[in-house]
């Protein structure tokens, strides 16, 4: 389904006709999809989407209806060190209250097989190194999430999938997030992460996976579904109506309310041309295209209409 | 497995609930052997009825901080990165059963020692000699192991199958007082020498105490062992 992927990188996850019921509900339904190596995957849906519940079905933690979940080619639970395949990072840092920060963390590594210079080296990279030796509860909610990260990439595993990471971190820590993820990615690690927050992703993922109600709505590269979208170009001149007959009579759709810059479908260039030739100075040509989140409320709208 | 066991051992021994127990365990079952002491007249039975009541006592203790433990993990939910870990879930439950019978072992140990020390000198101090031969003391301490390991270990497969760290210590101690009635019901040795026979019964060792005892030590250890897999698979099933 991805439009840039070759052989030579194959699918590292791959969700087959996953499916959850609960009684009569189903809030997974038949979802099929395919993660690169060493890209970025935004998990988006609204709230209730199923996001989290797929993310536990990949890990192992949810026993599907029906349907596979594959890293790496096979189940998470047949691989022999499960630990180096994949880290998570889940339930907004999930932790024993009571334990402090750096035991905890040294408790995971004894499991994943990992050495204790490991979570030292870990804490000092989430920025914990003065708070390692407080008690999680004393914790916030952002470096509750900081140490969870920590604690996926213990065992520097080759995917890490992330649950709505950023909940709970303020703005620089969301920066830093990123820049860690994106280095992580270069890196060759295959990240997925679900969040609802869309302009952030926008600035993090290649590619998105966007789900409603439990089905598919897309997925595909950001570029791919950025192309998709609509494209307009805002123009403005100091005689507007001349510029907007001159737009119309080379057979663009013009937008034009009277106060504002005039909103152009197409492409700046062409734009830009057609003024140019007849003569009319400019005082903006700006290109602008849907966001994630424009595209994410028209998909997701769409789907809610059809189930309607 | 080893590094799984460690963990778990890792995990009681960072957690202040275990310390509490601990004292606990520190201050009442010498303090309750001392109260036995000082308020029984017969000092030949004190043996028996420490048996009966403190070291059933410990065991309780172990099982009920064995439970809440692992079903703290349900309410945190720090299990969920435990099962990505390691996905066969049965080799974590084990991995918890090992650590809890470990620590269960430790604090009958420690029970027994302390209050055994105590009751010597005591009887010592009051000119009466030891009751008990030395086949005998071992029996009655070995019974106190078994009921110190098989509680935690009940108490593990109970917090699997109930995943709430209260209704877990609740079911714990309903359970064994329910158990330890039934056996009072079945096992006249039972009714005569309370929660405890199973550790006191060898120290008179007639062939029907003797097998009365065998028997209450059965029941105990299999009711642990299937709390254990009920737990166990509980714990695949669910989803987390």
């Amino acid at each position: 389904m991805f439009k840039n992927s070759t052989p030579d990188d194959g699918p590292v996850i791959v969700a087959d006709g996953l499916t959850k019921r609960y009684g009569h509900a189903t809030v997974v339904d038949g979802l099929s999809f395919q993660i690169r190596p060493g890209r970025v995957t935004g998990f988006l849906g609204p709230n209730g989407a199923g996001k989290t519940q797929t993310i536990k079905m990949i890990l192992g933690l949810v026993r599907p209806s029906a349907g596979t979940a594959t890293i790496e080619g096979v189940p998470l639970s047949a691989h022999r060190d499960p630990a180096r395949v994949v880290g998570c990072v889940l339930d907004g840092g999930a932790f024993s209250p009571g334990r402090r920060a750096r035991r905890a963390l040294r408790i995971t590594a004894r499991v994943a097989g990992v050495p204790f210079s490991r979570v030292d080296q870990l804490i000092d990279l989430v920025g914990l190194g003065e708070d390692a030796d407080r008690k999680v509860g004393d914790y916030s909610l952002g470096m509750r999430q900081r140490l969870a990260l920590a604690q996926g990439l213990l065992a520097d595993p080759a995917v890490l999938i992330a649950d709505e990471p950023a909940n709970g971190l303020d703005p620089a820590g969301i920066s830093w997030m990123r820049e860690l993820l994106r280095e992580l990615a270069a890196r060759g690690m295959t990240i997925l992460l679900s969040s609802h927050l869309l302009s952030e992703a926008e600035r993090l993922v290649d590619d998105v996976i966007v789900i409603a109600s439990g089905r598919l709505i897309t997925h595909g590269s950001l570029h791919d579904l950025r192309a998709s979208g609509r494209r307009e170009v805002l123009v403005d001149a100091a005689d507007r109506a001349t510029l907007a007959a001159e737009l119309r009579a080379h057979g663009m759709t013009v937008t034009a309310n009277g106060s504002g810059p005039i909103r152009v479908s197409g492409e700046a260039a062409r734009v830009g041309e057609v003024t140019a030739q007849a003569g009319i100075p400019l005082l903006k040509l700006e290109q602008t295209e849907e966001g994630l989140e424009e595209l994410f409320l028209k998909l997701t709208d769409r789907q809610s209409e059809v189930q309607r | 497995m080893r590094n799984l066991i460690r963990a778990e051992l890792d995990k009681l021994r960072t957690l202040r609930s275990t310390w509490i127990v601990l004292a606990i365990c520190a201050v009442l079952t010498p303090g309750l052997a001392a109260l036995i002491l000082g308020t029984h007249k017969r000092l030949q039975d004190v043996p028996s009825l420490i048996s009966n009541g403190t070291f059933a006592l410990s065991a309780l203790l172990a099982g009920i901080l064995c439970a809440t433990t692992f079903a703290n993990e349900y309410k945190d939910r720090t299990i969920a990165t435990a099962f990505v870990l390691t996905p066969a879930r049965s080799r974590v439950v084990i991995a918890k059963a090992i650590a809890a019978v470990i620590a269960g072992l430790l604090l009958a140990i420690v029970a027994t020692a302390v209050c055994y020390a105590l009751t010597a000198l005591w009887l010592n101090g009051s000119n009466v000699s030891w009751p008990w031969t030395g086949r005998q003391l071992l029996h009655a301490v070995a019974g106190n192991l078994a009921l110190g390991m098989a509680l935690p270990l009940a108490g593990v497969g109970i917090a699997a199958s109930t995943q709430s760290p209260g209704v877990a210590g609740t079911v714990v101690g309903v359970t064994w007082v329910g158990v330890s009635n039934v056996l009072s019901a079945v096992f006249t040795f039972f009714r005569h020498y309370g929660i405890g026979a199973a550790q006191s019964a060898l120290t008179q060792p007639t062939g029907h105490h003797y097998y009365e005892f065998l028997g209450a030590l059965a029941v105990t250890l299999g009711v642990s062992a299937l709390a254990l897999c009920a737990g166990m698979r509980r714990a695949q099933l669910t989803d987390v």
